[in-house]
């Protein structure tokens, strides 16, 4: 079957990750996954990508990213990493769990734990904490030290920001799906209100979005067990995939009418975890920026991959 | 010369260092100013050159004269010629639209006849579809195909045919049936345009150029082997050109964005308050680049492109005017009123031709219908 995926096995490691949530939540399903086995194994991580990708559709989440960005580095297992959340100087942690140890990267020291980090309450409602927001709290205990960690923190970085592109891309594409079936079933003037052509574009448009993110994204992906990740791809994946979901969510919001504006409506909780991780490593907004500044500076447009990383 | 079948790193790298080598033969050939015939001649130049040089036979089976390989060999040589500065192929544009069709679906001994001639420079093709009723329902075109014995005789009227100035030979999508088969009564055909009875008349278009014309058929007489994938089948022949037109084409149109975009750093007054515009456009390339290289490789697969050819066309274009949207607006004089130089007047054309790329091809609108019914599903007859 055509998954429309640029790797066939990939395709097939998001599906079980896809089933996997239907079941477990939270790190029970990163056990039932097996994820630690795929970074003791492989220097492809492709499979912890597409176990992000579907946590993304499922909306859950897990300690999966701090797993991948500290794989294969100097750090002992089980750590927490917290990212930069927003540019305020605050941090954030995915999946934070009761007893984990919660580490930084700050240039300087190396990898420390971090002490002294106050959670910062969510003002609004509880229930939307999809992300542990935490101030910037003093550096503990060294774990790697500046010297041995160096040489890994663009990786780390990089696969912070590929993994969270991949898990923007499941939300991205689950919010599409989710407002496409909506206007197959919704029915006004006595048809469904996906017969009309102004419903059709404003939903052709959001596909084509989420289908350039996902081009982007899968060459980074397969680009990653050749070559390791690259800092420019990954920025440039979590830049775009944080711009596409936010079209999307709006465009989702549009086609769904007054239902996806009430609190409990799971596109609502969609949206607002959208905003939550576009603002994990780094804001779209920020790396767009980020991006331009460099071509404009170095008149350079980075090609991101050449069409042998895809036929090797 | 590295064999078809040894990894495209490996030919990449060997290219890049031929084009080292021969910078002397080839930089003249990517930049001859703005006037289209001195380009037009360029091009063919430089297919002439390509395919001496062995680089220009990559990526087609060797029964039309290539030593075969996919078409990511083709796009390799592309974009390393937009890399030094290439202002793009002009009308051989077609190798990457018409020559696949007629390899895939003309017989082997029309293929070989007419295909190696294209693929050096020689001769060029126009793309005989649209008719002045005919736009986007391209399935109630009306210029008809009757057929005399061996032949086929061809009546009626093409309009917006790309090139057709330039071109040796067209290929036209004919009514063989009735009108009410709509596109089953389709039959695609090569027709020699020097053929008693052809009439082209140019077209002068909005930014200056002459690339359309109308093509007019009056009882022109046409081989019956020049059909292209059997009498009724034109349809299609004519969706496996279009995925091509709007999907991987889109690889090569890609090139003389990045290009562009790399010179915006250098315009006078250029500042940090445009770096986000900037960087949505360097994204926005980016997504193209990826979607047709995925499209690109399905195709090296052997993979139908299908429907997805919309996503392509439409990232395209759209980055296409944003692109030209943003450049005017940094610096409009160009744009406005372009001095003699040859870089103005070249931006003024393709600041204009920016404008109609979401018509050309399949509109925009037609596109976002493909993507929504086909690929979502979405409408009463989805």
């Amino acid at each position: 079957m055509d998954s429309g995926r640029l790797s066939g096995d990939y395709a097939g490691f998001r599906e079980a990750a896809v089933a996997i949530f239907e079941r477990y939540d939270g790190d029970d399903a990163l056990a039932a996954y097996g994820l630690a086995d795929v970074f003791a194994h492989d220097s492809d991580h492709a499979p912890a990508y597409a176990f992000l990708e579907a946590q993304g559709y499922a909306g859950t989440s897990t300690s999966a990213l701090s797993a991948l960005a500290l794989a294969g580095t100097p750090a002992p297992g089980s750590l927490l990493l917290a990212v930069p959340f927003g540019h305020r100087g605050l941090l954030g942690v995915a999946g934070l769990v009761p007893d984990a140890t919660i580490v930084v990267d700050r240039a300087g020291d190396g990898l420390v734990t971090l002490i002294d980090a106050e959670v910062l309450p969510h003002g609004g409602d509880p229930a939307d904490d999809h992300v542990t927001v935490l101030s910037s709290g003093g550096p503990g205990e060294v774990l790697v030290p500046e010297a041995d960690l160096a040489a890994y923190r663009d990786d780390i970085v990089a696969r912070v920001r590929l993994g969270l592109g991949g898990e923007l891309l499941g939300l991205a594409d689950r919010l599409l799906d989710d407002a496409v079936a909506y206007a197959r079933t919704r029915r006004q003037f006595g048809q469904a209100i996906g017969d009309f052509q102004a419903v059709q574009h404003l939903l052709a448009w959001s596909a084509t979005e989420v289908h350039q993110l996902r081009s982007l994204y899968d060459i980074a992906v397969q680009r990653q067990a050749v070559v390791g990740v690259d800092l420019a791809m990954a920025t440039a994946v979590k830049a775009l995939a944080g711009r596409v979901l936010l079209t999307v969510a709006q465009t989702a919001i549009q086609v769904t009418g007054a239902i996806s504006f009430t609190w409990d409506y799971a596109l609502n909780r969609r949206h607002h975890r959208g905003l939550a991780l576009d603002q994990l490593g780094g804001p779209s907004a920020d790396l767009v920026a980020e991006v331009g500044r460099l071509v404009r500076t170095s008149g350079v447009v980075p090609p991101l991959f050449e069409l042998a990383d895809l036929a090797p | 010369m590295p064999e078809a079948s040894a990894p495209l790193a490996e030919f990449t790298s060997a290219f890049d260092e031929w084009l080292a080598g021969h910078e002397a033969d080839v930089r003249p050939l990517l930049d001859v100013g703005a006037d289209f015939d001195a380009r037009v001649e360029a091009a063919r130049g430089l297919r002439r050159l390509l395919w001496d040089a062995e680089w220009g036979r990559f990526g087609w089976p060797e029964r039309v004269g290539g030593v075969g390989g996919t078409s990511l060999h083709r796009a390799v040589v592309n974009e390393r010629l937009f890399r030094l500065g290439w202002t793009g192929p002009t009308v051989f544009e077609h190798l990457e639209i018409i020559a696949p069709t007629l390899v895939a679906h003309a017989s082997p001994e029309l293929a070989a006849e007419l295909v190696p001639s294209f693929l050096d420079g020689s001769r060029s093709w126009a793309q005989g579809f649209s008719e002045p009723e005919a736009g986007s329902d391209l399935a109630s075109l009306r210029t008809r195909a009757t057929i005399d014995g061996a032949e086929l005789v061809v009546t009626g009227t093409k309009i917006w045919t790309t090139w057709a100035k330039y071109a040796h030979w067209c290929l036209a999508l004919v009514r063989t049936g009735t009108a009410e088969e709509r596109h089953r009564g389709l039959t695609m055909v090569a027709i020699d345009l020097t053929s008693p009875g052809v009439q082209v008349s140019p077209i002068k278009q909005g930014n200056g150029i002459e690339e359309l014309a109308e093509v007019a058929f009056d009882d022109v007489r046409v081989p019956a082997g020049n059909v292209v994938g059997g009498v009724g089948a034109g349809w299609r022949v004519a969706m496996y050109l279009l995925a091509r037109e709007r999907g991987t084409l889109a690889w090569l149109r890609h090139g003389l964005l990045r290009q562009r975009l790399a010179e915006v750093g250098a315009v006078a007054g250029v500042g940090p308050d445009i770096d986000r515009q900037l960087g949505t456009l360097v994204l926005q390339t980016a997504g193209v680049r990826a979607s047709a290289a995925t499209l690109l490789t399905r195709e090296a697969r052997g993979e139908d492109l299908g429907p997805l050819a919309a996503y392509s066309k439409l990232l395209m274009t759209r980055t296409e005017q944003s692109l030209y949207d943003f450049l005017r607006d940094v610096d409009g004089t160009p744009v406005a009123h372009p001095s003699k130089q040859p870089s103005d007047l070249l931006l003024q054309q393709d600041y204009h031709f920016s404008r109609i790329v979401t018509v050309y091809g399949g509109s925009q609108q037609m596109q976002l219908i493909t993507v929504a019914k086909r690929l979502l599903g979405l409408g009463a007859d989805g």
